[in-house]
């Protein structure tokens, strides 16, 4: 390869050239990505900076995630509209919402996947997203709905459980 | 729903503060219980939100107790990054909020005041109060300056300030202010390091001007306020100024004058100059802005009175002049165009307005000298339908020099270029 880094070449995606890296997935899966898209991660941008041959190893994350993460990268790193005017731009920033919000109709394993891989790629938009999903999941819920929804095996006495109840008490009614 | 796997409990220690951080401090708290785990999580969340006390769980006789506990059980007296205090404290209808008797606004006050100290002690860094009083009646922040190495930002919602604590003096740090829908209770507001302040829907003193001290500050908005337009203080890293007035203000003369009407009753020309003594009272401080809105009702009468002894705007690339520019006979446009030499874009947005005021007696010029606008690219006027103010404004752009080919009128519809010899 006749580059010194890794970025392996160049697309007409979106009609102009374009630099684009490769990302290899935990599970050997290669994905071809704009580098403008990857370098929302800062795990990512700090290994392209660094340079390399043959692709980016991504070690933690398996391929499903992965494309997950990158349809987010994607999405998020569009190429710039050519003038923006006021009215196109918040047409975008509700496209944008409803992609998000779309994103997030997943089960809960995916969910902490995506979690794990935003935290450890460093997207910090999608790692804000995915926590705020989680949160709104928590909100207004007695411990016993939290514990069932996700699978939290309750390791208290019930004298402990008691106890803590009433040091907290007002928050547990 | 349950999946049999335990999949959230062993996510990174951090991920799960940051999911704690996103929930209102009861929820945060309540996860205490879960398991062995979750016990201490809570501790070490980078922010909390308080919001209350109404739909409180348990009742309002909690709150109190729990904010004070939070704040103390901070593990390790970890840091806040953020804290956001949302109350809302109901007085009324025989209900004990706080712990408090019916009515005994102060007690409460001293209470929430304490938290805004401890959040400080916390090294919060981002801090946001908002207390809203049911009956409505005003919270008073207590008179001390707030002290703080760490505060860099800091939204103030729906409480009444005082001097002390409008002295920023003591937040060497704070750079960004916001006040909204605030009664501001003070002659003066300084801070020496802000550089972004928005005050909105405040209420400043009908009689007296508060001086406001920024010396730092870079983008000011200051949008929708009462009372008294503010003394502005000179801001040399000023980029961009919003600045709307909507009717709520006591600038403005009972008989209907630009000047000094000299009739004792009316209060808004005899109380003109208060506290201080001064020439120019607002615009003075805007003069390093690049970027310039400014709109007010024509019968504020402070920023054509300003133009008489104000310096150029050395710097100012675009400018948008709303309504009042319309009265003394378009005096402002013609100052904007003397005294902005590197002018690119001037919008101008002209309302109907009353006759007396399109009048004056005599202390505005016409200017005869030649108009520096060299850079000038374009003048937008917007506007419902071409009427006698927007002649009038053809008139003055013709009379000063600028070419037909960089006057653009705007109707809702769209573009039409002018022809002017529909004068």
């Amino acid at each position: 390869m006749a580059a010194a880094d890794s970025c392996d070449g160049i697309s007409t995606s979106g009609g102009g050239w374009e630099k684009t890296v490769t990302l290899v997935s935990s599970d050997d899966a290669r994905f071809e990505v704009r580098e403008a898209a990857a370098s929302l991660s800062q795990t990512v941008r700090r290994m392209i900076r660094a340079g390399g041959d043959g692709g980016i190893p991504l070690p933690k994350v398996d391929a499903r995630t992965l494309s997950t993460v990158l349809e987010y990268c994607n999405k998020h790193a569009a190429v710039p509209a050519p003038a923006p005017e006021s009215s196109s731009a918040e047409a975008a920033a509700v496209d944008l919402e409803w992609f998000d919000k779309e994103l997030m109709h997943v089960d809960l394993a995916t969910l902490c996947s995506l979690i794990r891989a935003a935290d450890y790629l460093e997207v910090a938009g999608l790692l804000d997203l995915t926590c705020k999903t989680v949160a709104d999941m928590i909100k207004s819920k007695t411990a016993e709905e939290i514990r069932q929804m996700f699978g939290i095996q309750n390791d208290f006495t019930p004298e402990e459980e008691e106890q803590l109840s009433r040091e907290n008490a007002g928050v547990f009614e | 729903m349950a999946s049999g796997a335990d999949r959230i409990s062993d996510l990174p220690e951090g991920v799960l503060h940051h999911i704690l951080s996103l929930l209102p401090a009861q929820d945060a708290v309540r996860t205490c219980v879960l398991a062995q785990s979750w016990r201490h999580h809570w501790r070490s969340a980078p922010a909390v939100r308080f919001a209350g006390c109404t739909g409180w769980a348990g009742g309002a006789y909690t709150f109190g107790p729990f904010v004070d506990g939070l704040l103390s059980a901070r593990r390790g007296g970890a840091p806040l990054d953020s804290c956001d205090f949302d109350l809302d404290v109901n007085l009324d209808l025989g209900r004990y909020d706080l712990d408090l008797g019916r009515y005994d606004v102060p007690k409460m006050e001293r209470r929430v005041n304490s938290w805004i100290r401890r959040a400080l002690r916390r090294q919060v860094r981002e801090l946001r109060f908002q207390v809203s009083i049911t009956p409505r009646l005003p919270f008073s922040l207590e008179d001390r300056p707030l002290a703080s190495e760490h505060l860099t930002r800091l939204e103030l919602a729906t409480v009444r300030g005082n001097s002390s604590v409008l002295d920023f003096s003591s937040c060497p740090a704070l750079e960004d202010l916001t006040m909204e829908d605030c009664d501001v209770g003070s002659l003066e507001i300084h801070s020496p390091s802000l550089r972004h302040l928005r005050i909105r829907y405040c209420l400043f003193y009908c009689n007296y001007r508060t001086r406001m001290s920024f010396p730092n500050l870079v983008t000011f908005q200051f949008i929708t306020n009462a009372g008294r337009v503010p003394l502005l203080e000179s801001m040399p890293s000023l980029e961009t100024a919003t600045v709307r007035y909507d009717h709520f203000y006591d600038d403005r003369c009972e008989n209907g004058r630009l000047d000094d009407c000299g009739d004792t009753g009316c209060d808004g020309c005899f109380f003109y100059y208060g506290p201080h003594d001064y020439n120019c009272v607002f615009l003075e401080g805007l003069t390093e802005a690049t970027d310039l809105k400014l709109s007010a009702y024509p019968d504020l009468y402070v920023f054509n009175r300003d133009l008489e002894w104000c310096p150029a705007f050395s710097k100012l690339k675009t400018l948008v002049l709303s309504k009042w520019f319309v009265s003394a006979d378009l005096s402002a446009v013609i100052w904007f165009l003397c005294h902005a030499p590197l002018l690119e874009k001037l919008t101008l947005k002209p309302s109907k307005v009353r006759d007396n005021l399109m009048k004056n007696d005599g202390s505005y010029k016409p200017l005869e000298q030649s108009i520096a606008v060299s850079h000038l690219q374009i003048v937008e006027i917007k506007c419902k339908d071409v009427d006698e103010i927007v002649l009038e404004i053809l008139k003055v752009l013709n009379a000063t020099g600028i070419p037909q080919e960089k006057i653009r009128i705007r109707y809702s519809a769209g573009y039409n270029f002018v022809h002017t010899d529909s004068t």
